[in-house]
This record gives C-alpha cells, sequence and structure tokens, in this order.
C-alpha cells in the first residue's frame, strides 16, 4: 500500500512506493517552475535590454542566440509537461484510453479498421505473410540475423586493440629513450589480456558469420491457432560441421518498464518444446541440410499478444552448436498464433 | 464514512469471447448533490515486471444535470459484447487481468474506486521453462 508520503521513494516504470497523487503534484510543480523560469527569463529579455549593455535588445549576436534558444526551450519543454501533467491530473487512465482509443478508430483507414479491431491486442504480422515459400505456404523471416553482434565485435575488437597498440608503443618509447615506466607495463597487462579476447571473439563472429550459411524457415499456415497441427520445414545451409542442430517451438513473455533514464527489459520463455533435433551435422556447400515436420501449438496456450510495454511471442528458433568449441548460433523465426476457434466462438459473428 | 460502490456481474465471472454479457453498478452512502462524475468502463490491463498497459472496451461518464436520470446513484446496467481477444493470462512476468470498474468523483475532489476482476476465455497458467540454450539456473533467477 502506497503512503501519502516518502523521502526516499523507489520507482519502476510507473509504480512507486510513493502516493501516486504526492507524484502527480510533484511533477506539475517541477515543469510549472520549469515553464515560469522559461517565461521570467524571456521578459527579462525582452524588456531589460541595459543587463547586456545594449541599447537595443533584438541585435542578436554573440551568446544572445543562445540565451534565446535555452530560454525559449524552458518555455516549449515546461509548457508541454506542464500541460501533460494537469491532463493526467485531471483525467482518469480509462478516460485517456478511451479518448486514445476512439481517435485511433477514427484515424484508421476503412481497409484496416477490420483486422485491427477483430483480433484486439494481437500482433497483424503483416511481414510474416507477404513472402511465400518453396515448399509451404509461408516463408518466415528472421528476427535477428547476427550482423550487429558481429559489427559490434568488430568496432570493440579494432577500438581497443588500437588503444592498446598505442599505450604498448608509449611504454617502448619511454623504454628506448632510458626512462622506462615498470608500472605502466604492467598497468597494460590487463588490456593486453582483453584485446586479446576481443581478437577470439572476433574471429569466432567471423567464423560463425562466413562458415554457416542462411537458414530457411517456412510453414503451413499463418497465423496459427492453438491446438492447431501445422507442417515446418527447415533449411540450413552452410559449410561446417555442427555438434547438434536443433529447432525449438518457443512461447516468451516480454516485458519493458523504465528505471531512471534506462529502458528495462526481461524475457522468459514459457514453452520451449524440440521439434527437430539432429547431432551431429556434416554441411557443406551447396548441400543443405534440409528437413520437414509436423507439429502443433499446444491447446490451451496462450495467443500472441503484443501491448506497448509488454508482448507474448511465438517463434521457431533454429540453433546450432559448432564443434570444437566455435560457439553456437540462434536464429529466431517469429509467428502469430491466435486462439483456438471453439476458444473465440462465432469469430466473425462476434462483431 | 467512504461512498459505496457495488458491481454485479453475471454467473461465476468467466466467459466466452465475444459474449454477450450485462453487468450492474450502483452508488450509495454518499449524498445525491456530492457527486461530481462517474465513469463506469470495462477494460483489460496487465501486472507484474514490465510498466502496465490498459485498454477500455466500454467507456462511459455520466455527469450530473447531462444523463436521463437525476440521481446518479441508482443502480445502472449495462450491456455488451466481449472482444474476442486478448484473454485472460496468468504468466510469469505478466498478467492479463479483465475487469468491470467503477470510479466515482466527488465534488470534494475526493475519488473512490472499484473493480471487479472476470476470466475472458480459457488459458492455462504458464510456468516458467528452460529456453533453447539456456541452463536451469536461468529459472533460478526468474523465481
Amino acid at each position: 500500500m502506497a503512503r501519502r508520503f516518502r523521502v526516499w521513494v523507489k520507482k519502476q516504470g510507473s509504480r512507486t512506493t510513493s502516493a501516486r497523487r504526492v507524484g502527480q503534484w510533484g511533477e506539475t510543480a517541477f515543469f510549472a517552475a520549469w515553464f515560469l523560469l522559461g517565461l521570467s527569463s524571456l521578459i527579462y529579455l525582452l524588456f531589460a535590454p541595459t543587463f547586456f549593455d545594449e541599447q537595443t535588445p533584438w541585435q542578436l549576436g554573440g551568446g544572445r542566440w543562445l540565451v534565446l534558444l535555452v530560454v525559449t526551450s524552458f518555455i516549449l519543454l515546461g509548457g508541454r509537461g506542464l500541460a501533460v501533467s494537469l491532463l493526467q491530473m485531471r483525467t482518469s487512465r480509462e478516460r485517456r484510453s478511451a479518448l486514445a482509443h476512439n481517435a485511433a478508430k477514427l484515424a484508421a483507414l476503412p481497409e484496416h479498421d477490420d483486422d485491427a479491431t477483430a483480433l484486439p491486442g494481437i500482433p497483424r504480422g503483416i511481414n510474416l505473410t507477404n513472402s511465400p515459400g518453396i515448399r509451404l505456404a509461408y516463408r518466415l523471416p528472421m528476427s535477428h540475423s547476427g550482423a550487429w553482434e558481429m559489427l559490434a565485435a568488430t568496432s570493440f575488437c579494432l577500438v581497443w586493440n588500437a588503444l592498446t597498440l598505442f599505450l604498448i608503443r608509449e611504454v617502448w618509447v619511454g623504454y628506448r629513450q632510458g626512462q622506462p615506466t615498470p608500472l605502466a607495463a604492467v598497468a597494460i597487462l590487463p588490456f593486453m589480456a582483453i584485446g586479446v579476447w576481443a581478437i577470439r571473439f572476433f574471429i569466432l563472429q567471423l567464423v560463425r558469420q562466413t562458415r554457416v550459411g542462411p537458414t530457411l524457415v517456412e510453414i503451413s499456415d499463418q497465423p496459427l491457432q492453438t491446438g492447431q497441427p501445422f507442417t515446418c520445414y527447415v533449411s540450413q545451409s552452410g559449410s561446417v560441421r555442427l555438434q547438434e542442430l536443433a529447432v525449438h517451438l518457443v512461447c516468451e513473455e516480454e516485458t519493458t518498464c523504465h528505471q531512471g533514464t534506462d529502458i528495462r527489459f526481461d524475457r522468459q520463455v514459457v514453452y520451449n518444446e524440440t521439434i527437430i533435433e539432429r547431432r551431429p551435422v556434416e554441411l557443406r556447400s551447396g548441400q543443405p541440410l534440409e528437413v520437414e515436420t509436423a507439429s502443433r501449438i499446444p491447446a490451451g496456450m496462450m495467443h500472441s499478444f503484443h501491448s506497448p510495454h509488454n508482448a507474448i511471442t511465438w517463434k521457431l528458433v533454429v540453433r546450432g552448436t559448432l564443434e570444437r568449441g566455435g560457439g553456437t548460433f540462434e536464429h529466431p523465426f517469429p509467428m502469430v498464433v491466435i486462439p483456438e476457434t471453439n476458444s473465440v466462438t462465432a469469430h466473425g459473428s462476434a462483431h | 464514512m467512504d461512498p459505496l460502490i457495488s458491481i454485479s456481474l453475471p454467473g461465476r465471472r468467466s466467459y466466452r469471447p465475444g459474449q454477450e454479457i450485462v453487468w450492474h453498478y450502483q452508488i450509495d452512502a454518499v449524498a445525491p448533490d456530492a457527486v461530481a462524475a462517474i465513469e463506469a468502463s470495462v477494460l483489460w490491463y496487465t501486472i507484474g515486471k514490465g510498466e502496465s498497459d490498459l485498454s477500455v472496451v466500454v467507456f462511459e461518464r455520466r455527469v450530473p444535470g447531462q444523463t436521463e436520470v437525476s440521481d446518479l446513484r441508482e443502480m445502472r446496467s449495462m450491456r455488451l459484447r466481449l472482444p474476442l481477444t486478448p484473454l485472460s493470462y496468468d504468466g510469469v512476468l505478466l498478467k492479463i487481468r479483465w475487469c468491470a470498474r467503477v470510479r466515482l468523483f466527488l465534488k470534494s475532489g475526493r475519488e473512490f474506486l472499484e473493480e471487479q476482476v472476470f476470466r475472458l476465455g480459457n488459458v492455462r497458467t504458464a510456468r516458467a521453462v528452460v529456453g533453447p540454450g539456456q541452463d536451469l539456473t536461468s529459472l533460478a533467477d526468474t523465481a
């Protein structure tokens, strides 16, 4: 139960250990002070030119543009914050949601309206159905290709090792000039160790990206229904020996919340079924591993769900483990799952 | 004494998606001229580790002088067809709750809220499992 007032308050997202009303008043007072500071500063600028030892206040130059920019930003940001705070104080959350809902309905194009409102809270997944497959009806797009990991590994390896080489050079120059710095030489050792680790990680990523070829996943139906069987086809190409290749049917909860200036992201798997498992796998250039299997979304499970800060996602995850400590790769392919027809009685007639 | 807000939902508070229900609410223990507004809504909201999301399916705001009845405290019935989704859900990080909610605003500036939770659909309770490539310690972290 939130108390009326606390000096130290814990806050996570919109939840707080203090009374909501106290927080609202505090926020309103903060934005009001910000807005008034901006407004009074602007009035001062306009009506007190002597402050700048000038006869005409609008001969802008020097630091005047900067002052004017700062003052204007105070007025705009403070004013917007004040308006939003007052609106939130005077309007319930349900009313705000209803207003937003009505606005979204008015803004929606007629042809999109039916789809968006028939199954609210379920992502429409347009990108999941606009690519036909070769073996089965739909080819699923990969949600995460690993390119960002490769870019991050490359950047980190280059920057870190450039820094380390620069430090080594400085120590070496000191040694050559007869001014050795043993403490600096010892301090470089951890830098070198991290540099070696970065090179190893970069090479592993490079091997993974170049030797593991593209993964294709196709499915027979989209969207899927809970309790409904479906067929899945997976093709993995490359030129590498895998200790194991597995395809998992996964349901995952995802939540986000603001913690200070950070955004905290949490995930939890609530369903994981291995639908394909092969070990070991020898991938050769031009001879991809191709597997087709039948599976089913279990009855009684939750459908796909998406809201601004929470989601429930269904996906097929292709996971491979390279031999001799070569690491693993994981390629997720999202799907859309809707409730079974028995559950949503009279699917169309409900509207 | 605080005002009493009573909400009555039909049956055992578990409904099928698309089902039509009639629900009632009534206000008591407050003078009729003390009421500034009443908001009645049916909505879903999320609770759990993330920030709470909310979406209203039905919303009605009644203000004295702007409705057909003079006394807003009288029993009010509302008919609605429940949407097909999202279904009620009890997850690990996230839960989806459906409820009928009544918010009472008094002229004194005070505000009172009452809600009745109900279930939409029959999704089974989820539990944390080990994901691809995870080990059992990841479950311990969640617990």
